[in-house]
């Protein structure tokens, strides 16, 4: 079921446009990101999903109901959709708690306890309640945002690079907590972010912008292993790509023989292989040489010259067994190999 | 650098002077003295008019400040910039040249209500400046996120934007509630009596005598409570803008139908402020004609005004330098009590700060008698505050790092001083300098009680001639004035742009 | 630059012999600079002059004592220089100086001498009053009947002079009383030329004015008294007082030759055709020598007998300070 509808959205701003008839649906209780590169346009949509601004053209409807047609538009603040913003946009001149209660009406004998549960249910000390947002840090204030936002149980809750000023490893925490909370409330959810592993861990929905045009949705394993060109396929994670003759579902290439999925294509054709699919195993008959070795913790880079190549490859091991450079490889694929259309 | 200390130190003592000076006044004078002084009607007259001129223009100043600032920076008003400068323009125009103007072309104007609407018009762009600053510097994302949890504009505009811009509404109502208090020239020109114009009758009646004395005992209590109620509305707040995500331009406010009413307002306003003086101006220099403009008496009063400014400006930046300095470099309690009095003092009115100047000279200090010395202590004391906020923001600009990098390229601690934060300081320095002259420029009470035998400034002859009402021969004096301001105006408004950011 | 302040401190700089007179002047200083321009084309001497009002002056040389730098004092009324004089700080005028001036115009005590003369006046709206409706004494202007009706300029010299005569014919107690009526009865003016002014525009009935600010005006383009005209009180009334400016040499003067040449001149022939051909409208006190002849003669005036050196500007003050007038 469509809980919210994107149709055509197009918004220009002076000779820019930043939204090009985009077409997007979200399913209700379900977790969208919105990925792409700054200026893709993925601030605008979600903008215009919270009725900051208005589409030019298109129409976003939420659960059934018309929100913006181009003509007229809901405003944001009787649209019942939760925002948190980058960078949490606490109010500063309001404690922890008044930031967290600002949506609840004052006349609520239930607001103090309410607030104390908001808290509580995005892991925040209450001893904070009655500080300034200045005194927090910054995985706090995102809490405090978040709790601020669901404090109004909003049908949909839009999340504006929310992780991305946080630590590395706040980061994923902070991730699985969002995601838990909106599971067990139930609240549909997008999220705009410029990071893939963030997008991909996420959601349910993947949708990559790029120059205000939607590239591909769907689900995150599908666009992983089938992105619909070769610039997206980098964009989602590290990309093996080579060119092979494709014949009756087998691909002929730099690595020997690979099955590829979809068969139907014939001819030359650039194949993507993501590293997992690949193994390096010491073999002093393989067609490959290691010429240097890029340690990194759980992860080792080899850059690899294979015979008949002209440039060397560089692939990501899994680091259980370091090999050393000179040391000569085969080359084994497991799974198929994605063509990349064009 | 002990030096800096000591210089910072003294400039501190001095700047306490004018309070000491009332403080032995009162005591000197004995309780007996002051109640027949102070506890009297014509005191709760003058405390009543002033209460009421700060009380009615205060709140005037900061809805007008804040709806202007709101419509040129958040709206779709035509021409929106254009009228940020009409509004600030007014600053080119001293307060008692807008007296004179309105006083033609409305001559029964006086009392409270004349008080207020020429207080209104003349100080409305020390309010607007700071507001418009702040509202430029809001994160447009604060009232989005609120219009998300619910508020429709009005709540998000009483409830996010309004809080936030208290600290530039306190500024403001600051700065504009000091002026009220020592306002002479504007309120003598309206026969609104204030504490202001009621010492500089006595002075002119009786001189240094106790009665002026007391009066400024009981300005100076005014003046003290104005700060408190200032760092009580200010409040231990702090309004960081939290996270570091850059502050967008929000999407401006469709002004639709109220496009009209706003643009008559501020084509009223502007008329009001701009228009009346510059046109009375215009009238005045044409009847007067070429006879109005007296080189010999036109050409002294142009150069001493000009080396007063230039002295005084120089003066109080290099009084200014070392406090501020230790303000950046080594802030401390000691040092910011310090600091304090420095602005306290130069929340005083003119009036005060000359007649303890006249006194103290006049008893203890002749040699320094009605010497230019004595006057540019004065104007240095008044405007201390004028410089020392310039050159701390620019010192701020120039970190330590510096200084610690030209010492390792080799430079004594000197030069390495020289060759960094004072370069760097030096722009704001040079701001400092221009705010003070300006202020030395249009200044008339403590000129006027302080000016060596034979001296004559702009102000005060525009004054002489004003008060004796040839409103012609006073025309050249005014345009002059209000032409030096021009360009510091330009610097003022550009200045406050930049700080916010854009 | 630190040239230039050097000579700002103390400019006029150059000067036939020695450096110039410092004048204290409170008199207008339209008329100053016609006296002085006068005097120093004759006797090539410079003088310096700082401005201010009669009693700011007076108290300011009390103030200084034996260090004021001022050589020669000139008011515009009698109580400043009584004032100065009380205190010793005056140097005796030889005679002839004090022989240029009707004896009428000179004080008792022959330290300073008068060098002009004014006469208090009703300025009215010509528009409002019958000449029968005028008031008959400046004393009548304290009663209920002029509430609202008369402005005046108390933080003046002027005004406070005509208190001083008030005081002088009336006594302290009469005087405060019609002070505190006055404080209810009349509007606050800064200035002479204001109250004409407001008079003019029909802002307020009528005022207490010197008479030249009328003549002065009439004899320019009239824009400020076209409406009005002037009601002499005579009858030796204290409303009729005519106040004498005067002028004299500080015991203090380093230069007192000098000195003494200026007030010699002002009080002589130069100073008193200024008075007579100039702009001022100020009446000559010169022995024989003739004022403006469009003024009512001073002899007419029926003013009542003062002697100037007794008039108490400090007594002034603080009874206009109890009235709340200050």
């Amino acid at each position: 079921m469509s809980f919210l509808v994107l149709h055509g959205l197009t918004k220009r701003y002076g000779g820019t446009l930043a939204l090009d008839n985009v077409d997007l649906t979200v399913a209700a209780g379900s977790r969208t990101a919105v990925v792409g590169p700054s200026g893709s346009g993925k601030t605008t949509l979600l903008r215009i999903i919270a009725g900051f601004e208005a589409p030019d053209r298109g129409r976003v409807v939420l659960d059934g109901a018309v929100l913006a047609d181009g003509r007229t538009a809901l405003p944001a603040h009787r649209r019942g959709i939760g925002v948190v913003a980058q960078d949490g946009a606490l109010f500063p001149h309001l404690t922890v708690g008044e930031n967290i209660g600002f949506g609840l009406p004052r006349s609520d004998p239930g607001r103090s306890r309410r607030i104390t549960m908001l808290a509580e249910q995005v892991g925040l000390d209450t001893a904070m309640l009655a500080r300034r947002p200045d005194q927090l840090s910054g995985g706090q204030q995102q809490r405090v945002a978040l709790a601020r936002a669901l404090a109004r149980a909003p049908r949909l809750m839009l999340l504006d690079e929310p992780f991305s000023a946080l630590d590395t490893g706040l980061r994923a925490n902070m991730r699985k907590v969002v995601a838990d909370l909106m599971e067990e409330a139930g609240i549909a959810t997008v999220l705009v972010t410029h990071d893939q592993t963030e997008a991909l861990s996420f959601a349910h929905q993947v949708a990559v912008l790029r120059a205000g045009r939607l590239v591909q949705a769907g689900e995150p394993r599908t666009l992983y292993a089938h992105p619909c060109d070769r610039e997206l396929a980098l964009f989602l994670g590290d990309a093996l790509l080579t060119d092979a003759e494709v014949v009756d579902g087998i691909a002929h290439c730099l690595f020997g023989i690979v099955t590829v999925a979809g068969g139907s294509r014939r001819g030359r054709a650039e194949i993507m292989l993501r590293p997992e699919q690949v193994t390096l195993k010491p073999d002093p008959a393989g067609p490959g040489i290691i010429t240097a070795v890029e340690f990194g913790g759980s992860t080792c880079v080899y850059t690899v010259r294979i015979d008949g190549s002209p440039t060397p490859i560089t692939i990501r091991q899994l680091a259980s067994e370091v090999l050393r450079p000179t040391t000569a490889v085969r080359i084994t694929v497991t799974g198929k190999a994605h063509i990349l259309p064009g | 650098m002990p030096w800096m200390e000591g210089a910072a130190l003294l400039v501190s003592l001095l700047a306490l002077l004018p309070l000491g000076f009332i403080a032995f006044m009162a005591v000197d004078a004995g309780w007996s003295t002051i109640q027949a002084l102070v506890f009297r009607p014509r005191v709760g007259e003058l405390l009543g008019n002033t209460a009421l001129l700060i009380l009615l223009t205060l709140p005037i100043c900061a809805i007008l400040a804040v709806a202007l600032g709101w419509l040129t920076e958040r709206t779709d008003l035509p021409g929106a910039r254009v009228w940020a400068w009409l509004i600030v323009a007014p600053l080119t125009v001293p307060a008692f040249v807008q007296g004179y103007a309105w006083v033609t072309v409305w001559p029964s104007l006086h009392g409270p209500f004349a008080g207020v609407m020429m207080s209104v018009i003349a100080y409305l762009a020390f309010m607007y400046l700071p507001v418009a600053a702040a509202l430029r510097w809001l994160d447009p994302g604060l009232e989005e996120v609120a219009a998300s949890l619910g508020d429709g504009p009005w709540r998000v505009f009483r409830r996010v934007v309004l809080p936030q811009l208290r600290l530039a509404l306190c500024g403001g109502a600051l700065l504009v509630g000091l002026h009220l208090l020592g306002e002479y020239g504007l309120f003598a020109m309206i026969r609104f009596d204030t504490f202001t114009t009621a010492i500089v009758d006595q002075f002119q009646s009786a001189y240094d005598a106790p009665a002026a004395n007391m009066l400024g005992g009981v300005l100076v209590l005014c003046c003290l409570a104005l700060l408190g109620a200032d760092a009580a509305g200010r409040g231990r707040r702090r309004y960081a803008r939290v996270g570091s995500g850059p502050a967008r331009l929000p999407p401006p406010h469709r002004l639709g139908l109220w496009r009209l009413p706003c643009l008559a307002l501020l084509t009223a306003l502007t008329a009001a402020s701009l228009g009346v003086p510059l046109l009375t101006l215009a009238r005045w220099l044409w009847f007067g004609g070429v006879g109005a403009w007296r080189p010999a008496e036109l050409g002294p009063a142009f150069g001493e005004t000009v080396l007063l400014a230039a002295a005084g400006g120089i003066l109080t930046v290099a009084a200014a330098a070392p406090m501020a300095w230790l303000s950046i470099r080594q802030p401390g309690r000691a040092q910011r009590a310090l600091e304090g009095c420095n602005y306290v003092a130069g929340s005083l009115p003119g009036v005060v700060i000359a007649l303890a100047l006249v006194t103290v000279t006049v008893r203890v200090a002749l040699p320094l008698y009605q010497t230019v010395t004595t006057i540019l202590v004065a104007y240095m004391l008044l405007f201390l505050p004028r410089g020392m906020l310039s050159l701390r923001s620019s010192i701020a600009q120039a970190p330590v790092e510096l200084e610690q990098a030209a010492a390792s390229l080799g430079r004594p601690p000197l030069a390495a001083l020289w060759a960094t934060t004072i370069r760097v300081a030096a722009p704001g320095a040079a701001a400092g300098m221009a705010l003070v002259s300006l202020g030395i420029t249009n200044e008339l009470t403590a000129t006027l009680m302080l000016a060596p035998n034979g001296v004559q400034t702009l102000a005060t002859m525009f004054w002489a001639y004003s008060s004796e009402i040839d409103y012609a021969a006073a025309a050249p004096y005014a345009l002059i004035m209000v032409l030096f301001a021009l360009p510091l105006t330009v610097l003022l408004h550009v200045q406050s742009r930049r700080m916010a950011g854009r | 630059m630190a040239g230039a302040l050097f000579a700002l401190s103390s400019a006029p700089a150059q000067s036939a012999g020695g450096p110039p007179l410092t004048l204290y002047n409170a008199q207008h200083v339209a008329l100053a600079k016609e006296w002085i321009e006068g005097f120093t084309r004759e006797t090539g001497i410079a003088v310096t002059v700082r401005n201010g009002d009669d009693t700011e002056l007076g108290n300011q040389i009390l103030q200084e004592g034996q260090n004021s730098p001022a050589d020669v004092f000139l008011t515009e009324n009698s109580p400043a220089m009584a004032l100065v004089d009380n205190a010793g700080l005056f140097r005796p005028l030889p005679a002839d100086i004090l022989n240029q001036v009707e004896p009428g115009f000179r004080p008792s005590s022959g330290r300073w001498v008068g060098i002009a003369a004014r006469s208090t006046v009703f300025v009215y709206d010509k528009r409002k009053f019958d000449p029968g409706t005028l008031p008959r004494s400046i004393m009548d202007l304290e009663q209920p009947a002029w509430r609202s009706r008369w402005a005046a300029s108390p933080s003046g010299a002027d005004f406070q002079a005509i208190v001083s005569a008030m005081l002088e014919l009336k006594g302290s107690a009469v005087t405060l009383a019609w002070l505190k009526g006055m404080k209810a009865n009349f509007s606050a003016y800064r200035g002479n030329g204001n109250v004409l002014k407001a008079v003019n525009a029909g802002q307020v009935e009528g005022g207490i004015i010197y008479h030249y600010y009328w003549f002065v005006d009439q004899a320019k383009t009239a824009e400020n008294s076209g409406n009005t005209a002037l009601h002499y009180f005579r009858h030796q009334d204290p409303g009729a007082f005519v106040s004498l400016s005067g002028g004299g040499v500080l015991a203090s003067s380093k230069q007192p030759d000098k000195a003494l040449a200026l007030v010699k001149w002002i009080s002589g022939k130069g100073g008193q055709t200024v008075l007579k051909t100039g702009t001022s409208y100020e009446y000559a006190v010169g022995v024989g020598a003739a004022s403006n002849p469009k003024l009512v003669p001073l002899a007419e005036l029926d003013a009542p007998n003062v002697d100037p050196s007794k008039l108490n500007s400090k007594q002034v003050t603080d009874l206009m300070t109890q009235a709340g007038l200050l």
